[in-house]
Order: C-alpha cells, then structure tokens, then sequence
C-alpha cells in the first residue's frame, strides 16, 4: 500500500495530506482502504496487496468513512 | 463604477457574492468546493484577482487553495504546515500537557505589499508564512517559542489562532489572538513576539488579570489608525490606544457583551460595530432579535441597528471572521449568520438586507472592493 500511495502522491502531490497526515504518514482516521472487498484500513502499510491489485486488474480503493458528519 | 466582491465561507462550501456599487442586486457564485468547509478566503490587496482560500474537513483534511482570477478558477497549493523543531506541548482542557497537533487553518491574511506573501494562522494556534503563494508555508516559531506557549489553553472551539492584522505603516509589526491564550504582537516580522493583554479581565481563570489565558474572539483595526485597536473578548469590548500595551473596557451600555464579531467603519475610526450575543451558553440573539450595535464614540456608547433583520424568533449567530467591511464612500457594512443569511448594509448600518438566506452555516465574510 505504501508504494501505491506514494505513487498517487508523487504523481497528484495535492492529495498529500488528504489520505495520509503529512507528518506520520499514517492514514487519516476517517479514511478507509478497500482491496478485493477486504477492508485493508488496518493493515501493515508495507503488507503486499492482493496480486491482482498490484497487477492492475483491480483497484485498491480509497474511500471517506460513511460517517455522518455534520 | 466600482464593484464589490463579498467572500463567504461557509460550512459547506465558498461562495462569492458581487454587486455594484449600489449594492442591491446581487450575484451569486457557488457553491466552490461543495461539501468542504471554508473557514476563512481573503484576497490580496495588491492584486484583487488572486484570493486565497482555507479549505479544510474531517476527512481529507487541510487544503489550501488559490485563485488567480478572482474566484472563477481555483488550484490547489501547499497544505504541508509543520511545527518547527520540537513541537512541545501545550495545556489541555483538563490543564495536562498535550502535544501541538495541526488541524485546520482559521485565517489567512494577504501582505499589504506582495501578492505572493501570505500569512496563515492555525489551530492548534501557530503562525505560518508562505512567500511563494502558497506552495510552501514556514512556521514563524518565535511567536510559540516566545514563552508562554505551554500554559496556553485552548477554547471550546479549539485553539485556534483567528486574527492576523498587519501594521500598514510598520512592516515589522503584526497583531495575533488566539482563543483561548490572549492577544499577542510582534514589531520585528514574527522573530519576537509579546503578550499584549493587560488590561482584560477573564473572571473564568484563576488569575483573572493573568499574562496569558483570556479567550479573545476577535480584534479589529482601522488601517488609518493602526495603534488603535477593537477586541470582542469572551464577555466584554475592549479598546487600546497604544497598540495594545493598554485595554480598557467600552462594552457600556451594549444589551450584553458577549459576542464574537467586531469591525470597524472604513472612513470613520471611531464607528465601530458588533453583534451582541446573549451568553457563553446561549449563542444567539437576546429575545431572539438580530441586532448589530453601533457605537460613533469608540464605544461605551451603543446604538442598536435594527432596520431590515429579523427582530423576532431569530436565533442564530455571527461567528468572529463573518463582519467586514467595504472601502465605498458609504461605507458598507456585511456579515453572514450561522443561520445562512448574509446580510449587507450599504450605508453604515442604517438599514439592512438579506444577499443571501440560504446558504450553509457561514464561517466569515470578506469584501473586496474593486474599481
């Protein structure tokens, strides 16, 4: 996952910041990392994804927590 | 004929209302950045078309975004703000330290002089410059390094560093105020700054006249008169004379002075204006009437302002960035409700009306005024 953020945010450096905190680089606490309909929110950041994920055929999803918000 | 341009941010998005100078019809653009709130967007003065805007949620987080024509398009900056060196700690709510932790930007303040130099004041409460328009922002780490930042506090809307005033004939000299640490000031460009809270009285503290610790909702300034300022404190209207070395209190015969907004009129340095809340608990208007006070004295003496707001079953509140006012010969006078209405005067408060009613909770108001 980390490579795969790390990516995105060379290559869209305005979403630094927006998924993981600037300075701990750990996961903004109402976002949510989804990959072949398993939650990945809690893995290890250098635990390998799915190999179809790292293949392409499917995405590793980002998405805001459904929190009710105000 | 001169136009004016009103930017308001609100809890779900920027909108940016303009007129002419007759200031009765106007349009409306947005909402900008749907869904996010919009703490604070304030446009250069060197250069109307470039605004820069703080948009921020407990999602993604901090945005900073800028505009280079005037609000119609709008990209991304910098959003990297970093504490500098060891961030330490602060005082919690319970008086426990707890470590500085970045989690929005309240305001930003334009330099007088360069459109690329701006300044961001944040919560937790610290000072940033960005000298390239905002790509990249730098602590200016003298402000909580001076001494007193572990005893500051925050208050309960968090510690939030929310008025940034800038000396117009002293490039060295800003004011801050951070809620709930006090007013604080600064003559060498932020390398050193000083408490500037004698004077204000905080019953709610243990030492009500201490150094620091006074929750301070808002300053405003003239920039004709730059040593002569205006604070809406947590109960209580202050003034100084002296660039804040000296506060004396001029609530008078306000119906309550509680509050958070405070501006002053553009022409005349002695018409100031604010809009009275009934308590700390009880965040609206007394007997459910919106009423701005003017005082033409410098305060002590009050006026209501009645003429176009709502005087009955009205309940909302003019959070402390959501007044300003505008540089026309008759000074306009504007500030947005956490009810969504936005409300204008153009001629000083005399009479009032709704641009918009609608809209989400408005977190400030700016206006611009244009050739």
């Amino acid at each position: 996952m980390r490579t795969v953020l790390d990516a995105l945010e060379a290559r869209y450096p305005m979403l630094r910041g927006t998924i993981r905190d600037q300075g701990t680089l750990k996961r903004r606490a109402f976002l949510r990392f989804f990959a072949c309909e398993e939650d990945w929110s809690h893995e290890p950041m250098d635990k390998a994804l799915p190999e179809v994920v790292a293949e392409g055929k499917e995405p590793l999803l980002v998405i805001g927590a459904i929190a009710g918000g105000s | 004929m001169s136009k004016v341009r009103v930017l308001v941010g609100t809890h779900k998005g920027a909108f940016i209302l303009t007129s002419d100078a007759k200031r009765d019809k106007w349009e409306v653009s947005g909402p900008h950045f749907a869904g996010w709130e919009i703490y604070h967007m304030k446009a250069s003065p060197v250069n109307p078309d470039r605004i820069y805007a703080s948009q921020t949620s407990g999602w993604f987080g901090q945005v900073m975004q800028r505009s280079n024509d005037g609000g119609k398009t709008w990209e991304p900056v910098g959003n990297k703000f970093v504490y500098e060196g060891e961030a330490g700690t602060h005082q919690w709510y319970d008086g426990t330290p707890h470590p500085w932790e970045f989690k929005r930007v309240w305001h930003l303040e334009p330099s007088l002089t360069d459109a690329e130099t701006v300044f961001a004041g944040a919560e937790d409460a610290a000072l940033f410059k960005s000298t390239d328009g905002g790509t990249n922002w730098a602590e200016l780490p003298g402000l909580r390094g001076h001494g007193t930042g572990p005893k500051w506090q925050p208050g309960a809307g968090g510690m939030c560093l929310h008025t940034v005033i800038l000396d117009p004939k002293d490039v060295g000299r800003i004011y801050i105020a951070i809620s709930a640490a006090g007013a604080f000031r600064t003559d060498d460009g932020g390398a050193t700054w000083k408490p500037i809270n004698k004077g204000l009285h905080s019953q709610y503290i243990p030492d009500p006249t201490a150094e620091v610790g006074h929750c301070v909702h808002h300053i405003a300034m003239n920039p004709a008169r730059p040593g002569v300022l205006f604070m809406q404190k947590h109960w209580d209207v202050m003034r100084s004379d002296d660039a804040g070395e000296n506060w004396t209190e001029v609530s008078g015969n306000l119906p309550t002075d509680f509050g958070f907004a405070i501006d002053v009129h553009t022409h005349e340095p002695e018409t100031i204006y604010v809009v009275p809340i009934k308590s700390d608990s009880e965040h609206f208007p007394l007997d459910g009437q919106l009423r701005v006070y003017r005082s033409r004295t410098g305060g002590n003496e009050w006026e209501p302002l009645t003429k176009g707001l709502p005087q009955k079953d009205c309940y909302v509140n003019v959070l402390r960035d959501a007044m300003a006012v505008d540089q026309l010969e008759k000074c306009g006078v504007y500030f947005g409700t956490t009810g969504g209405q936005v409300y204008a005067s153009a001629d000083a408060g005399e009479s009032w009306a709704p641009i918009v009613r609608d809209l989400p909770k408005v977190l400030s108001v700016e206006v611009q005024t244009l050739p």
